[in-house]
């Protein structure tokens, strides 16, 4: 593909020299893509192109010439080299912006994306309630749900024949008259005191189970979270600030909250958190059964009873415990007005969260 | 249980405060009012007594009549029609007259009463049915005209009918009972929490059976006398009563019950259960001549010992259950209902009254054991002041003065006769003030404890300082003897009066670092969300006939409501394939689901009693059972994704599922060996499922003689059992035909089921190394086998430990079957400290190919 010179012996050097660059400077103005500007500098500056053969008749030059004629070289050489990059940059920019407009894709087609799926809302609250005590100094532990009725009742105060037992329909089961499944979390209140030494801060979510017909705000099972602090000088009304600072931390406002008296054998005083109704601002409707305000969870003082159950001494330690319904805190929160969407596992429900 | 407002009034002084107030101090102050329902507010404008003279039949229709009603003494009588069928010529009922309000019986909404023409007849008001006028009767349909011949008496026509049914207006509070209060389970007593609450004066009843001297009769012959043969029964009181006509009750007696939900009976059945809601006190009155002898006991009942309640049921009883027997035969079952055989009827015309006490807990475990509970055994099992039963059997007694005579018979009433003895007992509690600020967080001195509990019926004296501290000594009433016996209940009463919203929320002091927890779980979720699948929560009960149960370890619940949720699942599969398919039956194709949740099993109870002896004096929580929680999955449908080839599930996505799982949560997937399993469970396929196992082989079982036999009892208690569950992590693979047929399921499904806490034990989070300097080498080998059943995982690791320590990965490019196996691989090697030669390298892959040919028979092409 290299143009070789022409040769004249009639010509000088210089001569020569001067109609090369010429020519090479032509070829690259004429050069329209960057293949033809590379093809055009193997032409003339490739190791075996028209430039470089006339450096070879630099050996036949006289010495006096050698210096004069060795400066003019390099002065034609440049020439062409700037010229190539000149042109070079040019014809890149070309290049690319013909390459870019032809790359023109529909930016408003749908993405494509790696398939998600959902945790289930449970999850959510059940990580969520975890977390905002754990900035508290809670921390989680669990326990069986199939129990004895030690656990579940007697060393929370419960004694045989005491009619909070019958509040709880219990399901029994087939290892024993002393065996069945829990009917609350409060069960992991006495098997952590026992193995731990206070001060005790702890959390227990876990699924708990009673006897009772399936309907909108009743399934056979559902799950809470216990909560117990065991310390000394522990207080209601630290009771009161815990609680109150997790309800705002869950439902990110101030709700408008209520301890009320209530009764749990295991804690005395006991106590219901409840919140004003947040569908109806406390002026009563379905959801509230016309009470303005709905039960969040059950708290209390930890009853002296329980806690010498469980060998510690109620002269030196006090304690609050607390628990809760994720179902119900659930349905609060993202507005859901049937427990059993939470067993359904219908995906148009799922996908929701 | 339902408190009349209007009832309420006679104890309390209630001037100025509204139902709505009492409801929300008493749910202040620990008695919850779920509901104020107004009661006889509807009933407005001209509603008379009047009386039936004539019936006609209605000339246009079949179903309704024509009455000629009277509605003032000599007035015209007014035509009325009317629809029901119980009216007959001279009865005497309420009339609604024109410009009348009453209640519609079919939706309880407002009702006026108009002149109007009916099937072309004139008709000038209404005859009322007892719905109509807002009272409850037996009468469920309210279709029968509420007959008041009795109520009336020979009140003139015309009277106005509210005062004949004493239809003020009143209102219902909807208490919720408080199980260790018995005591406020009638009005008398919530009526002192009333008093409490707002600072105001009780009004003491006087019962007056003085005014009824002449009707009393020490000397009466033939009284029944009282005998308890059981402390459970620390008193028991009968009076013996003559001359008494059984009927109907006085309507401010029926229509008080009727607002408690309570039904008629007759006019001393009535009083008994009156004077129980009114003070609490449950009563019993029998038919003094159906008993046999001349006096009632108080026993246990004998082993068989039968009896037929109220109810109409037969019991047979048990020697828990505290009686009340005759000469022969038991008459009653202690607190809880009276026999069939004792009933007053309506010719009794003589009756024994029991005013007794029942220990709480005898009652509650013969109503448990019976099955039978009664409003009477609701307020026994709470605690019922024994103090109370003679003065509610003389209330009683007084009513029945009042409301059950006739002119034909003497009223004569027997002496109290008792058994064992219903004095009050001292019983004080001491209290500590500095205890109050240590458990509640506000102080209160001895002033303000005073008044907060004097109220109450407490009394309050200072000792001053005790040991140190300054310390009351409250004295505690009868009726609250059974609630209040430790200073934290003083603590509570004083909290609740005070008011929870008097103590101020505080944050807890010194806070303790907490342990991060679950957060395995968390990620494995996370992991599995990320790749497309969906969390289920299932029910952990399942039914009778779930597959897959193995018999002899379920767990089942002996109390089942519903054949659904009878037996404690073992697998999470067959109830995430169950959701599958509830989606799909919804239409949708995709459905990848998991779910992180719990099995149980029954512990064979040779191990159980090793885990027993394990933890000895610990048996208090041995349950005989374990609870592991697994993580499993379902896949199901192609996953359609915008402008690309959809997601196919197959044996190979799932088990890649499992292989990022394991990965992304710190389980080398090098110590993870997958191994071909068949009839492990009903819904795997038996040629496309695999063990997800650990990488080393079974232990082997020790067979010596130093085996104990409970080892052998305890040898894997998992459904792997022809593997060793030592290393058997779970199982991955593709549903089998049959059981997706009879699950219904509309296309192929894949599963998975991974022990969590066996993963967790295995995980190793990686730590940094050194990122190599030098280039890696990478050579593909091509192997053929004859034998078409050859595993990957077999070819993979005679690779790996032929390749030498620089062979880092050996992955599995491509398969291809034809009259033989082929599989290619891709190796890289690299060794960290210097550049691998071609030498090295080729003497690498020429001992991986000597391997193979040696132990798996691979050829190679040239």
């Amino acid at each position: 593909m290299s143009e070789m010179p022409e040769e004249s012996l009639n010509e000088s050097i210089d001569q020569r020299l001067e109609k090369i660059t010429t020519k090479a400077l032509t070829a690259i103005e004429q050069a329209n893509d960057l293949d033809a500007l590379e093809a055009c500098r193997v032409a003339y500056l490739g190791s075996k192109g028209a430039f470089t053969q006339i450096m070879q008749l630099l050996r036949t030059v006289p010495k006096e010439d050698k210096p004069r004629i060795g400066a003019l070289v390099n002065e034609q050489k440049k020439k062409i080299e700037d010229r190539l990059e000149e042109r070079k940059a040019v014809l890149y920019e070309a290049h690319l912006s013909a390459k870019l407009s032809s790359e023109s894709i529909d930016v408003t087609a749908p993405g494509r994306r790696v398939p998600l799926g959902h945790e289930h809302p449970l999850s959510q609250i059940r990580q969520e309630i975890i977390s905002i005590f754990y900035s508290m100094g809670f921390s989680t532990v669990d326990g069986p749900e199939i129990e004895t009725d030690y656990y579940n009742f007697d060393s929370l105060n419960t004694p045989a024949n005491h009619p909070a037992r019958d509040e709880q329909d219990t399901f029994y089961t087939n290892l024993g008259p002393h065996v069945l499944l829990r009917s609350q979390t409060s069960t992991v209140q006495v098997r952590v005191m026992e193995k731990t030494k206070p001060p005790i801060r702890v959390i227990a979510p876990g699924r708990v189970y009673r006897n009772e017909e399936v309907n909108a705000r009743k399934y056979p099972l559902f799950h809470q979270v216990e909560g117990l602090l065991i310390d000394k000088d522990v207080t209601f009304g630290q009771l009161k600030g815990t609680l109150q600072a997790f309800i705002k931390a869950l439902f990110k406002k101030d709700l408008n909250i209520r301890f009320r008296p209530d009764f749990f054998p295991f804690t005395e005083p006991s106590a219901e958190l409840d919140s004003q109704c947040p569908f109806c601002q406390g002026k009563g409707c379905r959801t509230c059964g016309n009470r303005g305000w709905l039960e969040l969870l059950g708290c209390g003082m930890v009853d002296p009873n329980v806690l010498k159950e469980a060998g510690i001494d109620p002269e030196i330690y006090s304690g609050f415990a607390f628990g809760m319904g994720l179902e119900r805190l659930a349905m609060l929160k993202y507005d859901i007005n049937d427990i059993r969407h939470f067993y359904t596992n219908d995906l148009r429900f799922l996908e929701q969260f | 249980m339902k408190l009349s407002f209007d009832w309420l009034s006679e104890f309390v002084d209630l001037e100025g405060l509204s139902a709505a107030q009492v409801a929300e101090k008493l749910t202040m102050g620990a008695f919850e009012v779920e509901e104020v329902t107004p009661v006889g507010a509807e009933i407005t404008g001209p509603l008379v007594l009047g009386e039936i003279l004539e019936i006609n039949p209605h000339p246009n229709a079949s179903k309704i009549r024509l009455t000629k009603t009277r509605v003032a003494p000599g007035a015209e009588p007014l035509e009325i029609v009317c629809g029901a069928a119980n009216i007959e010529v001279g009865h005497r009922i309420a009339v609604a007259l024109d410009g009348a309000c009453v209640v519609n019986r079919h939706d309880g909404s407002k009702l006026e009463i108009k002149i109007s023409t009916i099937r072309g007849v004139k008709s000038n008001g209404m005859l009322c049915s007892a719905a109509e006028l807002g009272i409850a009767t037996d009468d469920t349909t309210g279709e029968g005209i509420y007959i008041l011949n009795d109520l009336a008496g020979d009140r003139p026509l015309g009277t106005d009918i509210r005062d004949i049914l004493d239809l003020k207006n009143d209102y219902i509070l909807h208490v919720e009972p408080r199980s260790n209060r018995g005591d406020a389970l009638c009005v008398a007593g919530l009526a002192r929490e009333v008093a409490a609450l707002f600072n105001r004066k009780l009004q003491t009843q006087t019962h007056g059976l003085d005014e009824f001297g002449k009707a009393l009769d020490q000397n009466l012959t033939g009284q029944i006398k009282a005998q308890s043969q059981a402390n459970e029964c620390p008193y028991f009181s009968l009076r013996t009563i003559n001359g008494i006509k059984i009927g109907k009750s006085p309507a401010y007696i029926a229509k008080r019950l009727e607002a408690m939900g309570l039904r008629t009976v007759n006019n001393v059945v009535d009083i008994t259960n009156y004077v129980m809601h009114e003070l609490g006190q449950p009563l019993h009155a029998y038919d003094l001549e159906k008993i046999t002898g001349n006096t009632l006991t108080a026993r246990f009942a004998r082993e068989g010992e039968k009896i037929t309640t109220l109810d109409g049921k037969e019991r047979s009883l048990t020697p828990e259950v505290l009686v009340i027997a005759d000469g022969d035969t038991a008459v009653g079952i202690a607190g809880i209902m009276g026999s069939k055989d004792s009933e007053i009827s309506q010719q009794s015309s003589s009756i024994v009254l029991e005013a007794a006490a029942f220990d709480q807990a005898t009652v509650r475990k013969g109503s448990r054991l019976l099955g039978l509970s009664s409003d009477a055994s609701l307020r026994f099992e709470r605690g019922v002041d024994r103090v109370q039963t003679a003065i509610a059997s003389e209330r009683a007694c007084y009513l029945i003065a009042k409301h059950c005579t006739c002119e034909d018979a003497q009223l004569a009433i027997g002496d109290l006769q008792q058994a064992g003895d219903n004095k009050a007992q001292s019983k004080t509690v001491d209290l500590r003030l500095k205890q109050i600020d240590r458990i509640l967080g506000i102080s209160l001195d001895s002033q303000k404890i005073e008044a907060l509990l004097t109220p109450l019926g407490f009394g309050v004296q200072d000792l001053g300082q005790q040991s140190g501290q300054a310390t009351l000594r409250v004295s505690i009433p009868s009726f609250r003897q059974s609630d209040v016996t430790r200073e934290i209940d003083l603590i509570e009463e004083i909290c609740r009066l005070n008011g929870y919203d008097k103590i101020a929320a505080i944050m807890p002091s010194a806070s303790m670092p907490a342990e991060a927890a679950d957060t395995f779980v968390s990620r494995v979720k996370k992991t599995l969300t990320s790749s497309g699948l969906s969390e289920a929560w299932l029910s952990s009960l399942v039914p009778e006939n779930e597959p897959g149960i193995d018999h002899d370890r379920v767990v089942s619940v002996l109390n089942p409501l519903s054949k659904d949720h009878q037996l404690l699942r073992q697998s999470l599969i067959p109830g995430l394939l169950k959701a599958v398919a509830y989606n799909q039956d919804r239409g949708r194709k995709d459905v990848w689901m998991f779910e992180a949740g719990r099995v149980y099993e029954r512990v064979p109870s040779a191990s159980s009693q090793q885990a027993a002896s394990q933890t000895q004096g610990n048996l208090k929580g041995h349950t005989g059972s374990k609870e592991r929680q697994l993580i499993a999955a379902a896949v199901t449908g192609e996953k359609s994704r915008a402008l690309e080839a959809p997601l196919k599930p197959d044996y190979y996505l799932t088990k890649g599922l499992v292989e990022n799982l394991l990965e992304h949560n710190d389980i080398n997937l090098a110590k993870i060996a997958f191994r071909r399993v068949s009839d492990l469970y009903p819904w795997l396929h038996p040629h496309r499922a695999a063990l997800v196992t650990l990488n080393r082989p079974a232990k082997p079982k020790k067979l010596d003689k130093a085996v104990s036999q409970s080892d052998i009892h305890r040898q894997d208690p998992s459904p792997y059992d022809h593997l060793d569950e030592n290393i058997t992590l779970g199982y991955v693979g593709e549903v089998h035909p049959r059981y997706k047929d009879q699950v219904g399921l509309r296309d192929n499904a894949w599963v998975f089921e991974l022990d969590l806490a066996k993963l967790e034990l295995e995980r190793k989070p990686g730590k940094f190394k050194e990122i190599p300097n030098t280039p890696e080498v990478w050579r593909d080998l091509t192997c053929d086998f004859e034998n078409q059943e050859t595993e990957h995982q077999a070819v993979c690791a005679v690779i790996i430990k032929a390749g030498g320590p620089h062979l880092k990965t050996a992955d599995l490019v491509s398969v291809f079957k034809s009259d033989r196996l082929s599989l290619t691989y891709r190796m890289t090697f690299q060794n960290p400290a210097e550049t691998l030669t071609n030498d090295q390298v080729e003497s690498s892959i020429q001992s991986i190919r000597k391997d193979l040919s040696d132990k798996l028979k691979a050829t190679f092409r040239a």
